[in-house]
């Protein structure tokens, strides 16, 4: 069971993030919240998000999972506004989804939990941290993307880096650590990573002013943003490319 | 059955090692090969591909994930029944190809220490080599502008102005009206930046571009994945050929290695350890029935182990295994639709058939006036196959097989309430009262010569640059006469020189010339015309018209008119 009403910036900013990595997915609801746990068709990017019962204007649900097509959610969230409410129920079963928004309600036919894939997310604890500005990291990634398909990312004792490199171009971003809002590393580590993934997530923040991001030696990213005013959390992974040598 | 389990018998049995792959060991010790060329060093190998080829069910995809499972990769598979058009192809396998990845139980891997991930694209001969967005392009609605967008979520201006904090501090102005917005993309104005404006564009494009479902130039992301990737690809094709014709790098840079339909003794095998294993309990008789069936396809016959075990007691495995055949199928089928008397569901018309409206109609037809009560009945049935085909017309040409069920309603209900309008038709279930509909007999019969009929035209369609359609009607009634007319002694071998000179020019078969002459293949005078083939060398030039003077005599017995 899961009866829940919730802003529609908030279940806009939550799907937003999902539908960078898959089309399906399942809403894991407990007596707390919702988490969602998705791994990309390519098992090159995976994603736990985590809602708080706060995160909701009201929220009550016990253990169930609700298998979502995410496109339909987005059907219903272009029929909203900001500062608009919807509302979510669930009966469980076989039952539908209903979801309303004004005076329009739409019963969604769910998917069955048992065919998307539930992803055992890997303990990656890369070396090295850094809180920097969202605004400044999608700088950076726009700038890249119109040279390169992929990434650097560097992190320093001093600085944290970007880099990139097309044919004939390059592209470099360094934020020295007294301009970051927390810098840890005790050694130089970096990474290259693919772009679109890690570009198509970090535009799809749109509350967060500050993300984490976690980078090791040829090693998965991890990237850590809160939503919905604290009250939600977001954990991105990210596997490094091959590089040959 | 034991314990009920989510997947089928055939997936709990995949072999989990390359060792317990059954009656493949050629196939074996290649793909074997193929998995050490990358495990050596973390360099790619030059051949970075596998192709596995072979009729179904002899092991393609087990095999690729039992290599997989030995060597400790991970896997990421795209069936046939994913979106493989270029783009699906290019996100998912094409990525895949150049990261390192998570396995499904948590795991990451890193081709730096040799875990490789492998990327299996099953039935890969089924996608299509068209550009992307090439071809007929359905018919869709045109999406909304991003102004139409706005207008929709938003209603008001003030809405949308409010929505965007526009007005406020270090924002631009709002907007007088939804006209002073872009109809397209906003570019570079300054309200673009704005988060809410950002998050309602990318809802827009969302909007404006359904994901495209078919397989559009997935054939060409293949090529490219074969190329670069470096992670290892296995691909599964019944038939390499749509592969190897639609690029070289099918030819010459993959591994080939081919699956050979299994022996009997393999599958007895393989079936008797999992009846063994799963404790199904089928004797000898039955697994062998079983063997015979599936000639040589283990996956049906772990299906058909699965489907007999469901069976109650007392139940002659036979008939059930029978059941898949489609014509002793559509014997009861046929009575069933043509004595229902009532209309039938699209569902229950199909009820336990494998076959389409299309398949279904000469059938009926068929069988109609063997049970028309009278004529009146008949002639009113024969109107409502005549709709039913019209419906089938339409799906076909309009490429909308929704209209199939209505097809498939009218004539099966709807004929048999033509027949009989009181109710089911207590007629007796004589099996021999369904025939076997002659169209589709003489159909079979005469699939030669259609064949012939059929290279023939193609042939004159190329040297007359037409079209193959118009051929028969055009070009073949003055080709004919060339080979059939009986001339007179002294233009007689004028026109064999005429005959052996057009079937060199057009590569002629003997059975070519046989059907142009009406006679049998290995008549004298289709050999004369061949061997007389090989020595003309002067140009194609007519025959001489025959002479006014001495029109052609008529044959024996015939008057004359004037």
């Amino acid at each position: 069971m899961f009866k829940a009403r919730v802003k529609m910036e908030v279940l806009r900013e939550l799907v937003d993030v999902v539908s960078t990595l898959v089309t399906e997915t399942k809403l894991q609801v407990s007596v707390d919240g919702i988490e969602v746990k998705a791994v990309d068709p390519s098992h090159v990017a995976m994603l736990v998000l985590n809602l708080k019962k706060t995160g909701f204007e009201e929220f009550t649900g016990d253990s169930t999972e609700i298998g979502i097509d995410v496109e339909k959610i987005k059907d219903v969230l272009r029929l909203s506004k900001p500062g608009d409410l919807l509302n979510l129920a669930y009966d469980g079963g076989k039952g539908k989804l209903e979801v309303s928004v004004g005076k329009i309600v739409r019963h969604m036919g769910v998917v069955d939990p048992a065919g998307i894939t539930d992803p055992k997310v890997p303990n990656v604890n890369p070396p090295g941290k850094v809180v920097l500005k969202t605004d400044e990291l999608r700088q950076g990634i726009r700038g890249s993307e119109s040279i390169s398909d992929h990434v650097t990312l560097t992190l320093d004792p001093e600085f944290f880096s970007m880099h990139s490199e097309g044919e004939n171009d390059r592209l470099d971003l360094k934020i020295p650590k007294s301009e970051l809002t927390l810098l840890e590393a005790k050694e130089t580590v970096k990474s290259m990573y693919p772009l679109d993934f890690f570009s198509s997530m970090v535009k799809s923040i749109s509350s967060a002013e500050e993300v984490t991001i976690f980078v090791g030696n040829e090693y998965p990213l991890k990237l850590e943003f809160s939503f919905a005013g604290g009250r939600g959390d977001a954990r991105f992974l990210l596997a490094p490319r091959v590089e040959e040598d | 059955m034991p314990a009920a389990s989510p997947l089928p018998l055939a997936e709990r049995c995949r072999p989990r090692s390359l060792k317990d792959i059954v009656g493949q060991p050629e196939a074996v010790r290649k793909l074997r090969a193929f998995g050490e060329s990358w495990q050596q060093g973390t360099h790619p190998p030059r051949i970075r591909a596998a192709l596995l080829e072979g009729v179904p069910g002899t092991g393609k995809t087990s095999a690729a994930l039992a290599l997989a499972n030995d060597l400790g990769w991970g896997v990421v598979e795209m069936n046939a029944s994913d979106a493989r058009n270029r783009t699906a192809i290019e996100q998912v396998a094409g990525r895949a190809a150049i990261t390192n990845t998570f396995t499904s139980d948590g795991r990451f891997l890193s081709s730096r220490k040799g875990e490789r991930n492998l990327i299996i694209l099953d039935e890969a001969d089924c996608l299509s080599g068209h550009s992307a967005r090439e071809g007929s392009e359905e018919p869709s609605r045109t999406p909304p502008t991003f102004r139409e967008f706005l207008e929709t979520r938003y209603r008001r201006i003030d809405a949308l102005n409010e929505a965007w904090h526009l007005g406020q501090e270090g924002n631009p102005d709002p907007f007088p009206s939804f006209h002073a917005l872009p109809a397209g993309s906003p570019g570079r104005a300054a309200w673009a930046r704005l988060p809410q404006a950002q998050a309602d564009l990318r809802d827009w494009r969302g909007a404006a571009n359904p994901p495209d479902l078919s397989d559009r130039g997935g054939l060409l992301a293949v090529a490219k994945l074969v190329r670069e990737t470096l992670q290892p690809v296995i691909l599964t094709v019944n038939n390499s050929r749509p592969l190897t014709k639609g690029s070289a790098v099918f030819r010459t840079g993959v591994s080939r290695v081919r699956f050979y339909p299994l022996r009997e003794e393999s599958v007895r095998g393989a079936l008797h350890r999992i009846s063994m294993a799963e404790n199904l309990g089928f004797s000898d008789e039955v697994i062998d029935l079983v063997v015979a069936h599936v000639k040589g396809d283990l996956r049906a016959g772990i299906n058909d182990l699965e489907a007999l075990s469901g069976l109650p007691p007392g139940v002659d495995p036979a008939t059930v295994l029978g059941y898949r055949d489609l014509e002793s199928n559509l014997y009861e089928a046929t009575h069933r639709w043509l004595t229902a008397g009532r209309l039938l569901r699209n569902t229950d018309v199909m009820e336990g058939v494998d076959a389409s409206p299309e398949d279904m109609l000469p059938w009926i037809e068929e069988n109609v006036p063997r049970y028309a009560p009278g004529p009146e009945e008949l002639s009113r049935a024969m109107e409502r196959l005549a709709r039913a085909q019209f419906y089938l017309g339409k799906a076909s040409r309009l490429r909308v097989w929704t209209l199939w069920s209505y097809a498939s309603e009218i004539m099966t209900g709807g004929v048999s309430l033509a027949l009989f309008p009181e109710g089911p038709a207590s007629v007796g279930r004589q099996e021999n009262r369904v025939e076997f509909p002659r169209f589709l007999a003489g159909m079979g019969s005469s699939r030669g010569q259609r064949a012939v009929q059929h290279s023939l035209l193609s042939k004159l369609a190329r040297r007359t640059h037409l079209s193959q359609r118009r051929t028969p009607d055009l070009i073949l009634p003055l080709v004919q006469p060339l080979f059939q007319r009986s001339p007179a002694a002294r233009e007689m071998e004028a026109l064999l020189r005429f005959q052996s000179a057009l079937a060199r020019e057009l590569e002629l078969s003997a059975e070519e010339i046989a059907f142009l002459l009406d006679q049998e293949p290995d008549h004298p005078s289709v050999t004369r015309i061949l061997k007389e083939a090989q020595h003309v060398s002067e140009p194609l030039m007519p025959p001489p018209l025959p002479s006014p003077e001495t029109p052609a005599a008529p044959p024996r017995g015939q008057r004359k008119l004037f």
